[in-house]
């Protein structure tokens, strides 16, 4: 009853004051943001190509249509949800072992809880140069640590494979911090009690584990995934410093992509094109993380 | 196996457990950021040494002082600083006063222009380099710091939004209204009373936009030529240029990038924790 009539009392005192706090927000948003976006829908209907400034004209779908044809960029579409899910799996299984870890009462887990944190305060660009520097195929410590298990010498950046597995082994390095922080955000709506005994107890426990407290933690998991996947999805300054996409286009992902289809083959019309298709894919993934927010707010209702 | 132990010294085994597998994560964690630091510290010669030395056998500050020396370090630091408070002034504040209007008022659409801000969060910006590089330049602000922070602050408000929008919507609503029938403005209302209630969330906002502005790179790339206008990420970009395989510079640049947003997050941790959950968490 009474929440009712103080919404009122709100709308009918201040309805103009929202608008004026709102309108800084929207002003840059609509600026910075949203100009710019109906700017790259209009762009990805025109055929543009900064070197050929005399073919510039109105080309319908081409753009996409060229989109889904060319192989290349297939590739990079595969290769980005390969490095993705490879990526966002890894995240959440290690994250989900990191808060369990970090939620017991433990003397000195403080430090470590400081410390788990360490990757995400490193700013994305040092963290590829250096893992850049750790996987330099002559003088990097990743090849001595093989070395000394007896294993080969690796030319982590120079091939495909190991190309691939080095920029989501990164990824997953960096994103794990924020990845376990969500989780324990989760974790710690359980009773710790519940979840210790679990641990301490064995066998038994452990069914209860995965009775009792994985179901309790399935929206959070898929929540947090969710969120993982979008930002993975977008890891440019990663792969771009780490290999530019290569060798030979082996790490190429969509983000990646797009960047070089403007900037080196500066075809402004096909890189709108993608750009626009790739947001449509983040507004969907959006749409589904919304509904999940929007459930789990239901279920614990303040 | 287990079964014949006493409560408590199963407890002793848990608390091993646990620090074998706690050590293990932090091994992963910590040991990029341990070996940035040991080959900063290293002379040119020992960089190329085999097998390479965990800790550096002739210890020396020589990759510092000519990063001092010929980088124009302090520049580009002052430049980072100087772009990510800014940034973190003007979104702080943007997006306390959005993120209460969408707590407390109802309006036409209101849903639907949330989800858009949530949807330009999730949306990388490299996206929109070009576009934005056109808008820069039609306002007349490429290379310059404030179309820098226009950027910044684009990028850093709608997180900021959603943030601040979840801390004031768990804020009661009888202190505010106590306020108006006092005869205090709504306005004043808001800046006097409700912002220093919301104080957690304003210091985790702060954080996520400094380390936002510090961690951006494309655009500081694109939008600034002039050396004197660099951020200490491209800087640090430039060096590989500059110094090319000489690992040791490069990593006290690394070092030196890292410093500031480490000093920021251990300042306000408590915050940044709780602040993160909630604001990912409760929406």
């Amino acid at each position: 009853m009474r929440p009712r009539r103080s919404t009122r009392f709100w709308r009918k005192r201040s309805s103009p004051v929202a608008y004026l706090l709102l309108s800084p927000a929207l002003v840059i948003l609509g600026v910075v943001i949203l100009y710019p976006l109906l700017n790259t829908l209009w762009l990805s209907f025109q055929h543009k190509v900064l070197t050929r400034p005399a073919l510039d004209a109105f080309s319908g779908f081409d753009n996409y249509l060229k989109a889904f044809a060319e192989p290349e960029i297939r590739t990079a579409a595969l290769q980005t949800l390969l490095f993705t899910l490879s990526s966002v799996g890894a995240k959440v299984v290690l994250g989900m072992l990191g808060a369990l870890l970090l939620n017991v009462k433990m003397r000195g887990a403080a430090w470590v809880r400081s410390f788990y944190m360490l990757p995400w305060l490193v700013p994305s660009v040092v963290a590829a140069l250096v893992w850049r520097w750790i996987f330099n195929d002559q003088f990097g410590i990743a090849n001595e640590m093989l070395r000394r298990i007896g294993g080969p010498a690796v030319n982590w950046l120079g091939e495909a494979g190991s190309a691939m597995f080095a920029v989501i082994l990164v990824d997953v390095w960096r994103g794990l911090p924020l990845m376990t922080l969500l989780l324990l955000a989760g974790l710690q709506t359980i009773p710790r009690d519940t979840i210790e005994a679990a641990m301490i107890d064995g066998a038994g426990a452990r069914h209860r584990f995965l009775r009792v407290v994985l179901p309790q933690m399935r929206t959070m998991l898929v929540m947090a995934g969710t969120l993982s996947l979008i930002g993975t999805f977008n890891s440019f300054n990663i792969i771009w410093v780490m290999t530019g996409g290569g060798p030979a286009h082996a790490t190429d992902i969509l983000v990646t992509h797009v960047f070089r289809t403007a900037f080196q083959g500066f075809d402004f019309g096909l890189a709108a094109a993608l750009s626009v298709l790739i947001i449509l894919c983040i507004t969907l993934l959006t749409a589904v993380y919304r509904r999940l927010l929007e459930r789990r707010e239901g279920a614990h209702v303040d | 196996m287990t079964k014949g132990l006493t409560r408590k010294a199963k407890r002793r085994w848990f608390a091993l457990f646990w620090w074998a597998s706690a050590l293990l994560f932090l091994a992963f964690l910590a040991f990029p950021v341990v070996w940035m630091l040991s080959t900063s510290l290293k002379p040119t010669t020992e960089i190329f040494q085999m097998p390479p030395t965990w800790i550096p056998e002739q210890a020396t500050t020589a990759a510092y002082e000519t990063l001092y020396e010929k980088g124009h370090f302090l520049r580009y630091l002052g430049n980072s600083l100087l772009i990510a408070l800014a940034t973190t002034g003007i979104s702080v504040l943007v997006a306390s006063m959005a993120g209460y209007a969408f707590a407390r008022v109802t309006f036409v659409g209101r849903k639907a222009v949330l989800f858009g801000i949530l949807a330009a969060q999730m949306v990388p910006g490299v996206l929109f380099l070009l576009p934005i590089f056109a808008l820069i330049k039609e306002l007349g602000l490429l290379n310059t710091h404030q179309g820098l922070i226009l950027a910044n602050v684009a990028f850093a408000l709608p997180f900021s939004i959603w943030m601040m929008y979840g801390f004031y919507r768990h804020i009661p609503r009888d202190i505010e209204e106590a306020a108006w029938v006092d005869g205090c403005g709504v306005l004043r209302t808001f800046f006097k009373v409700v912002m220093p209630m919301a104080r957690p969330g304003l210091v985790s906002c702060a954080i996520f936009s400094f380390l936002t502005a510090w961690d951006e790179f494309v655009f500081a790339l694109a939008l600034t030529t002039s050396d004197e206008l660099k951020t200490l990420p491209v800087g640090l970009f430039s060096f590989i240029g500059q110094f090319g395989i000489e690992w040791n510079y490069l990593m006290a640049g690394a070092v030196l990038v890292t410093l500031p947003a480490m000093a920021f997050f251990l300042l306000f941790q408590k915050h940044v924790l709780s602040g993160f959950a909630a604001g990912a968490v409760k929406g």
